[in-house]
């Protein structure tokens, strides 16, 4: 499968060029602030670049994390994640819809439910209760995006909600939900077995994207 | 009441300020250059957040009637980016109430199109991926989240076709329509209504003026007390 993995400069996009490249032909991309290397770079505007980045490809990981020279160049963090997650969000997946690619996962956070009392079970099908801090008001934009292009059935769209994730969790989780695409939309709640385990991630163990349920 | 006025060259923009001015102290702002012998005014670009915390200091309320509907990255500044902008400089300022103004697929996008009647403003919004609507759609989502977050009350106006209250004409029967006096009636109701007769802080009203009930009304009508002087039943009348 030929895979696009955005933000690839990331510490959690360097990880997954190099978890999935082993089985999955895979291409890197970043911002120009981010880019480098092997990792090409791409504004995601809505341009003939955008839509060349994705012709050709299966699948895309939408890792939207946003590089820091890339968030200093706009003037303001804030309006930067606001218009990377919105904007870029949104010609990324346009541009998908366009070339045909069949799915794509987007990463969001478990940082959407902070403000739920901890002693709650929050699952999958709770609403997600932002606050209004940037770091965690970008994912409700980015997913609102990816929604409206899922429940069009334009294309499928994986969310994974992560919170604290280690290395092979967060290779395993993308790798199998990427040989899974959903029929519009799914959310998955995903959270590595470490000390006190918040989030009930048992819909994405029994989908088989992590190999334990609850602790 | 003193209440800033974003994009008041826009269509509507003229409309609200004829309604609003007895009784409030309005300040006038657009993106180009704002005309007015009785209102201060200021050149603000809603993208610009440092234009929007200095135009909105001092200020009870603020009215957006901007829109970009075409350009793939203005209508991403303007819509969604704005509206982050807005309502980041409100709630820092003060500000306890915002009127926010858009299209009514910012919330009943196509999923909607097929429904029969009765579509009313709370639905959970589905704006799709028109560039439009789905800018707008992600600026209210915004505005919706500062309101659950803040003390502070969002009133958005959707609306989708507009007329002129002398236009007469039979056949431009719009199943969601409203005269542009009507509207900037509207906006002035959703500035003066008094918070406990709203449910939530962030409350949505389809303004209209037509018998057709595809979508309905009747929350403006009760709520914000909305009685629009323009009828455009006729439209309807054989």
């Amino acid at each position: 499968m030929k895979i696009l993995i955005t933000s690839s400069a990331s510490e959690v996009g360097r990880i997954l060029v190099e978890g999935l490249g082993e089985a999955h032909q895979v291409v890197a991309t970043d911002l120009p602030g981010g880019a480098g290397g092997d990792v090409v770079a791409c504004s995601l505007d809505a341009d003939d670049a955008t839509q060349a980045l994705v012709a050709g490809v299966d699948a895309i990981v939408h890792v939207a994390d946003l590089p820091v020279t890339a968030a200093e160049a706009f003037g303001r963090v804030d309006n930067a994640q606001v218009d990377f997650h919105s904007r870029c969000t949104y010609n990324l997946l346009k541009a998908a819809v366009g070339e045909g690619v069949e799915h794509v996962i987007y990463l969001s956070s478990l940082a959407l439910f902070a403000s739920c009392d901890p002693a709650w079970d929050v699952t999958e099908r709770w609403a997600p209760q932002p606050s209004t801090d940037i770091d965690t008001l970008k994912h409700a934009i980015g997913e609102f995006t990816c929604r409206e292009f899922a429940r069009e059935r334009q294309i499928k769209v994986t969310c994974l909600r992560t919170g604290e994730l280690n290395r092979d969790d967060l290779i395993r989780a993308v790798f199998k939900a990427l040989s899974s695409p959903p029929s519009e939309w799914e959310v998955y709640h995903l959270e590595s077995d470490g000390d006190g385990r918040r989030f009930d991630i048992s819909k994405a163990a029994g989908a088989g994207l992590f190999n334990g349920g609850r602790p | 009441m003193k209440i800033f006025v974003l994009g008041v060259n826009s269509r509507l923009g003229p409309h609200v300020v004829r309604s609003c001015e007895e009784g409030h102290s309005l300040r006038l702002a657009d993106v180009t250059d704002v005309a007015s012998d009785r209102h201060e005014t200021c050149r603000v670009d809603l993208s610009n957040p440092d234009d929007v915390i200095a135009a909105v200091e001092g200020m009870d309320a603020v009215v957006n009637c901007t829109v970009e509907r075409q350009d793939p990255r203005r209508a991403f500044d303007v819509n969604t980016r704005g509206c982050f902008n807005m309502m980041r400089a409100s709630v820092d300022a003060g500000v306890k109430r915002v009127i926010n103004t858009g299209p009514h697929f910012a919330i009943a996008g196509p999923s909607y199109e097929t429904f029969d009647y009765a579509m009313v403003p709370d639905m959970p919004p589905h704006p799709g991926v028109g560039l439009y609507a789905h800018s707008k759609g992600a600026g209210q989502e915004i505005c919706r989240i500062f309101a659950s977050q803040h003390d502070i009350h969002v009133l958005t106006l959707l609306f989708y076709n507009f007329r002129d209250h002398d236009d007469t004409e039979r056949g431009n029967n719009h199943p969601f329509a409203v005269s542009w006096r009507d509207a900037g009636d509207a906006v002035r109701l959703a500035l003066e209504v008094e918070a406990d007769r709203l449910y939530s802080r962030c409350e949505v009203f389809n303004v209209h003026a037509v018998p057709h009930a595809v979508f309905s009304n009747e929350k403006t009508l009760r709520v914000l007390g909305f009685n629009p002087r323009d009828d455009l039943g006729f439209a309807w009348r054989k």
